[in-house]
């Protein structure tokens, strides 16, 4: 047994082609190069003074040194390394290659955590280049260490996070429209995470902003590290998700990791309003909680109707099991009823904070969204997702495909947002014209009946609930256990 | 190790891809699996390598459901898409040892299985090539490499030939030939009919998604026509009185002239051709050429599909 042995066959793979891969070659010489070039600028820039006799460890040039290395690897891992990744594995989707991995033994998430790991090793790779011209900032003075090698990690980890954003996109785009869309929207998106991290990174090192004496000051890095991990596992399950047949049992792993997280930044937001005497920490919780409720229930909403036999031999006999199992499995009305009850549980979490701060609980501002205006955006998110479950399942469904749903909701949801605004262009108070149907309507500081507009998106939802409810005990009786007893098992 | 395909139904919307196939494979035989574009082989054949879900119906490989238990099923299977391998930074033997790995081949073990196939598929002097730098002749040696490293029971071959040059076309029947020797289940769809014909010891044919021929190519010929064929040829009697005697002997339903030869329609069966035979001796022909035709492939196939596609 050597090496190569105990190694993931996909990060082996992935490392040989590396390995030949004329891409990172040039990278990396071009990497060198680059570098060389923009030390041998920055010293040059400080010629004029060096005549006058100051020496450079007296000048602490490290920090500009340091400075132009730091924005250099950031361009190249932030922004080259994902674009590599991903389209690799685009173009193993598009050339069946992929197809054949899912007719050996290997496991989804053995395939992404193959790539993640050739892509961290090619990260170290190009961390490890840059080590020479980090020496040289380190030797040539005004340079903190701990500072510049945290600030480097934290480049890596941001990588790291770009790489598994990478390799999602490149699962989820299935159509070279789609890829398209993608990579322009990601070129968007980098620009701000490029300079986001440049900025964060140089501020940290030339400020020595970064702390962990006390606490407090472990607080910001912690979270940070917190929301690192929480992202990478989030998209690490829904790229495990995307890249299995589409017949298998694709949601379990997606759904329990975003109620696992769910919980894990509930208990910190908690914590952290406990700590701040603020209920707002609470409320933004429970914002992006719905949101994101919601969005996955959207991603239900495309599910193909029925369960298919790969999920249903899944399904436990065991009841109490299989109501749990009900949930967090792939299916449509599992989905939707799954977002449902988690928005619902989140908005009994709000409820609960309000209660006990009106009760006297120590927090004193609550200057973000309160209850009411969570209840308006969860109830007309609600409404949207099951009324077009609805109009698919008696309609739609002739001309639409079932995947196309979920954007059909989410057309509609923008419709019904923009339109009171739109009505709204030359009026003299430019305020929407009415608040029915806009999900956001309850954040509105001009909004005057924030109970009539809960009180009829409530309604609206229960309507369409109630419209559903035969299609969704439907689904509760054929989500059974599928296994055939007369079959031999293996 | 038997493959048993039940009933099998794959819907994609309202289109029936495959609608209700049903046919068997057992060790040691090579069955084509033919029919015209779209006629629903390829789904079959995805289905069958757990790549695709079917709408209902079973496959089974020794009585274990392949849908229900698809982890047992890949152990089994060796499937080789028509795709071929086209990556430019891998050669053929990382290639083929990536798919050992995958298949939980380590070590000693590993390099046994990789340095077999190589061998087998006459692939060790090109092994440290890139895939891209190969010939389509050699990539689908490479696949079929890939597709037999973990030493599957069943091989499933997609359109295997296609693109091929002559010398390739034999060298891959060659090498399924050997397949098949050594105790392995085929199965194989092809648009090359020939090629099936000389490979294959059955064929089933579907189209529009349904079964309409499935036995050996003489039991098919054989069920389409009524009679068999013989083509002979005499020094005596003359062409045209050979003919007249033919239609006077018992048991011949026609015969006529097939360029500078005769054919003879006989009931089907080696009885039946082996009584013309010594009835024509009898009579004082002097046959020196008596050859019964075998319908091929290519009319069976022909008289079989209509040539509709689902």
């Amino acid at each position: 047994m050597n090496i190569s042995d105990w190694m993931n066959p996909v990060t082996l793979k992935e490392l040989r082609q590396m390995v030949r891969s004329r891409m990172v070659a040039a990278g990396l010489i071009g990497f060198l190069a680059v570098s060389l070039i923009t030390v041998s600028l920055v010293l040059l820039s400080s010629q004029g003074e060096l005549r006058h006799g100051i020496s450079l460890g007296e000048q602490g040039l490290g920090d500009s040194v340091f400075n132009a290395i730091y924005s250099v690897l950031a361009i190249l891992l932030l922004f080259a390394s994902p674009y590599f990744v991903g389209f690799r594995m685009g173009s193993e989707r598009s050339n069946e290659h992929l197809d054949l991995q899912y007719t050996t033994v290997l496991k989804p998430r053995q395939l992404v955590d193959g790539k993640v790991a050739a892509s961290v090793i090619l990260i170290l790779l190009f961390t490890g280049a840059s080590l020479p011209f980090l020496s040289l900032a380190y030797l040539l003075r005004g340079l903190d260490v701990l500072q510049a090698l945290l600030a480097t990690l934290m480049l890596m980890l941001v990588a790291v996070a770009c790489i598994f954003a990478a390799l999602f996109l490149a699962a989820a785009a299935t159509s070279r429209v789609f890829r398209v869309l993608l990579v322009l929207g990601m070129l968007s998106v980098q620009g701000m995470i490029v300079s986001g991290t440049i900025a964060g990174g140089l501020a940290m090192v030339n400020t020595r902003g970064l702390s962990l004496s006390t606490w407090s000051d472990a607080a910001a890095p912690g979270l940070f590290l917190a929301g690192w991990l929480s992202a990478c596992l989030l998209l690490r399950s829904a790229t495990t998700s995307l890249v299995m047949p589409a017949a298998a049992n694709r949601s379990p792993a997606v759904r329990v990791w975003i109620t696992a997280l769910w919980g894990f930044w509930g208990m910190i937001a908690g914590l952290y309003a406990w700590h701040e005497t603020s209920t707002s920490p609470i409320m933004v919780w429970a914002l992006i909680s719905i949101l994101a409720f919601n969005l996955f229930g959207g991603a239900a909403l495309s599910h193909a109707p029925g369960y298919s036999r790969r999920v249903l031999s899944e399904v436990s006999p065991r009841r109490w099991r299989r109501h749990l199992q009900f949930f967090f499995f792939s299916g449509a009305e599992n989905g939707m009823l799954w977002a449902l009850n988690m928005g619902a549980l989140t908005l009994l979490a709000v409820l609960v904070a309000e209660w006990l701060r009106e009760a006297g609980w120590k927090a004193t501002n609550h200057d973000g969204p309160e209850a009411m205006p969570l209840a308006v955006l969860y109830c007309h998110l609600t409404a949207y997702l099951w009324s077009v479950r609805a109009l698919w399942r008696g309609l739609l469904n002739r001309w639409i495909t079932y995947r196309l749903a979920g954007v059909v909701a989410a057309a509609l949801m923008l419709l019904g947002w923009g339109l009171p605004y739109l009505a709204a262009i030359g009026s003299p108070t430019h305020t929407a014209t009415w608040a029915f149907g806009n999900p956001f309507a309850g954040f509105d500081d001009d909004l005057k009946d924030i109970v009539s507009t809960t009180a009829s998106a409530f309604i609206w939802a229960a309507l369409a609930l109630a419209v559903n409810l035969p299609g969704l005990l439907a689904a509760m009786r054929a989500f059974a256990s599928a296994r055939n007893p007369r079959e031999r098992e293996p | 190790m038997k493959l048993e395909i039940d009933n099998l139904i794959r819907h994609f919307g309202s289109t029936r891809a495959v609608d209700g196939i049903t046919f068997s494979v057992g060790a040691g035989e090579v069955v084509g699996f033919v029919g015209p574009n779209g006629a629903g082989k390829t789904t079959t054949l995805r289905i069958v390598a757990t790549l695709d879900e079917a709408t209902s119906g079973d496959v089974r490989i020794d009585g274990v459901s392949i849908p229900d238990y698809p982890e047992a099923g890949r152990r089994q299977i060796g499937y080789m898409p028509d795709a071929l391998p086209e990556h430019a930074d891998m050669t053929a033997h990382e290639y083929v040892d990536f798919f050992g790995r995958a298949f939980g081949f380590r070590g000693a073990g590993l390099r046994e299985a990789v340095a077999e196939v190589e061998a087998f598929t006459g692939l060790e002097p090109f092994r440290d090539k890139t895939l891209k730098s190969l010939s389509k002749g050699m990539k689908q040696r490479v696949s079929l490499a890939r597709a037999l490293v973990h030493r599957p029971e069943l091989l499933v071959m997609d359109e295997p030939a296609n693109g091929l040059d002559p010398r390739a076309r034999i060298e891959l029947r060659e090498l399924v030939q050997a397949v098949a020797e050594n105790g392995k289940a085929i199965l194989i769809s092809s648009h090359i009919l020939s090629e099936l014909d000389e490979m294959c010891s059955s064929v089933v044919i579907i189209e529009r998604g349904r079964l309409v021929g499935n036995g050996t190519v003489a039991t098919l010929a054989g069920s389409l026509r009524p009679t068999q064929q013989v083509l002979l040829r005499a020094l005596a009697p003359a062409p045209e009185a050979l003919v007249r005697l033919l239609l006077e002997l018992p048991g011949v339903a026609d015969a006529h002239m097939r360029g500078d030869r005769c054919m003879a329609e006989v009931p089907p069966g080696a009885d039946a051709v082996a009584d013309l035979l010594a009835a024509l001796v009898q009579r004082g022909a002097r046959v020196v050429e008596f050859r019964p035709e075998q319908a091929g492939l290519e009319e069976v196939f022909m008289k079989v599909t209509r040539g509709e596609t689902a």
